[in-house]
């Protein structure tokens, strides 16, 4: 959303017809949790579509009573809605498009997991972890992959969406002060 | 009445960049007047482009400051109508077509859409408009940077190396565009180039830049008036010829062309002739050599270091 802009130079006419840097990444914020947002929904629904069949074959029914469910489901699509505002703001602090693509699936898959390995046998380690993005997302949507102590889903949510906030603020601190190729 | 102190006057004051050790730009001053075409020299690396995009907001000063009417870029009330800027490169995504793109900064500007079609006819690019811009000629390329420059009518136009990759007809056509833009609308234009020639006949002024320093800035006549242009002068006393001549000034220098001509430079022809006429001495000829302008512009920016090693490693 920024570094295809950064990669094609189109930057130059953008911030050129915008000269207040900080209003574009603000208006760039809220396109990203738009596009978030709508990617969660569909990424949810295309979920819900395969599981339910294929639980339904295997005699399993899922449980609608309750809100468990439910809130698990909305609290995935706010997670990627967050996730789409956290990556504009990794956008703007790595400009390359490769770079910053690989450097946030390295954080997420490798260098999280790591830290949330050894934060099971280090309980100060584990302690940082909880507030990492990976682990914040993990207690908001209940799925925990590696067996670790995490934060309640609510609090989980809160870190998360002080995660996304601070990425914006960076990106938009980057934006103003850094010069446009 | 401020608008009448030309609202669309370039000014550099004191600009300085630097990137780590490089001094891309060194207290550099210069102004674009409005109506007027200024060619902004140097060769290359000489901090051209980073004193453009200073002067455009992309950049920031280490010191100085550029104004567009008395007002930073980022103070302009209406940046797409009051200037238009070609940067080198490509600044479009190639998958979209030249009509989409242009759309793209109509919608940015609250100008309307009809504008995107306005200028592509006006650098003649009008049947390429559905056409992707990724599958563009460089040429191509150049006019529809110039056409997104154009949207909003501005009345300050800065390009950098606009004829890179343009055709002799294109470079024919741009300088009478860019002619009849700053005589008839009276923009102020501020061109760059590397190349002095390409710019000769568009010109009025020019802002020579060398290592990041102001070398000269003034009208073409001034610049050439300024260089120092040599006297070839011709008789059968050369030995009295030189010694009448050196009495002139301190700045004259006499050489031995050949054997029957000195080289003066340093004084007119006027001053050589009466030098010899003080001295009662005969003269079979006295010609001013002048020097093209490029050669002017050769040797302002040339590194005289870098010259003088080549030299003595010969």
């Amino acid at each position: 959303m920024i570094t295809t802009e950064f990669r094609h130079f189109t930057t130059r006419p953008t911030f050129l017809s915008q000269p207040h840097r900080g209003r574009v990444i603000i208006a760039k914020v809220v396109v990203a949790a738009l596009v978030g947002l709508i990617y969660g929904v569909a990424a949810t629904v295309v979920a819900l579509a395969i599981a339910i069949p294929w639980l339904n074959a295997k005699g399993i029914t899922l449980n609608w009573a309750g809100n468990d469910l439910g809130l698990v489901i909305l609290a995935a699509i706010a997670v990627v809605t967050i996730y789409a505002i956290v990556g504009l703001g990794i956008g703007c602090l790595i400009r390359n498009q490769i770079a910053a693509v690989i450097a946030s699936l390295v954080y997420l898959l490798v260098i999280e997991s790591i830290i949330g390995g050894l934060g099971t046998l280090w309980a100060w380690l584990g302690d940082i972890y909880k507030y990492l993005p990976g682990a914040a997302s993990s207690a908001v949507t209940q799925v925990d992959v590696r067996k670790t102590t995490l934060l309640a889903p609510w609090a989980g949510g809160l870190v998360l969406l002080g995660w996304g906030i601070l990425f914006a603020l960076l990106g938009w601190v980057e934006a103003r002060s850094r010069d446009i190729p | 009445m401020t608008e009448a102190a030309a609202p669309n006057r370039i000014e550099a004051r004191g600009l300085t960049k630097h990137f780590g050790s490089v001094h891309a730009v060194s207290d550099l001053s210069f102004s674009v007047e409005p109506g007027s075409v200024t060619g902004f020299l140097g060769p290359n690396g000489a901090g051209k482009t980073t004193t453009l995009r200073m002067i455009l907001g992309l950049a920031k000063p280490d010191s100085g400051e550029a104004t567009i009417g008395g007002r930073h870029y980022a103070d302009l009330a209406d940046p797409t109508r009051m200037v238009g800027a070609v940067l080198e490169s490509n600044s479009f995504h190639p998958g979209r077509t030249a009509l989409n793109h242009l759309r793209i900064y109509c919608a940015a500007a609250g100008l309307p859409d009809s504008r995107a079609k306005e200028v592509l006819a006006e650098v003649g690019l009008a049947d390429s408009a559905g056409r992707r811009a990724g599958g563009f000629s460089l040429g191509m390329r150049q006019r529809l940077a110039l056409a997104t420059a154009l949207l909003g009518n501005p009345s300050v136009l800065v390009l950098d190396e606009p004829t890179n990759g343009l055709d002799p007809e294109g470079v024919a056509w741009l300088r009478g565009f860019l002619r009849n833009i700053a005589d008839q609308r009276q923009c102020a234009v501020l061109v760059s180039s590397h190349l002095l020639a390409e710019v000769e006949q568009t010109v009025d002024r020019i802002v020579i830049l060398a290592r990041g320093r102001l070398i000269r800035q003034g009208t073409l006549d001034e610049l050439r008036s300024g260089a120092a242009g040599s006297v070839s002068v011709r008789g059968p006393d050369l030995v009295g010829l030189r010694s009448a001549i050196t009495v002139i000034g301190p700045h004259v220098t006499v050489s031995a062309a050949n054997g029957e001509s000195l080289n003066v430079t340093g004084a007119t022809a006027e001053q050589v002739g009466r030098a010899a006429w003080s001295r009662q001495l005969e003269l079979h000829q006295l010609v001013t050599e002048n020097v093209s302008l490029e050669e002017v512009f050769l040797e302002l920016t040339a590194d005289k270091a870098i010259r003088g090693s080549e030299v003595a490693g010969l």
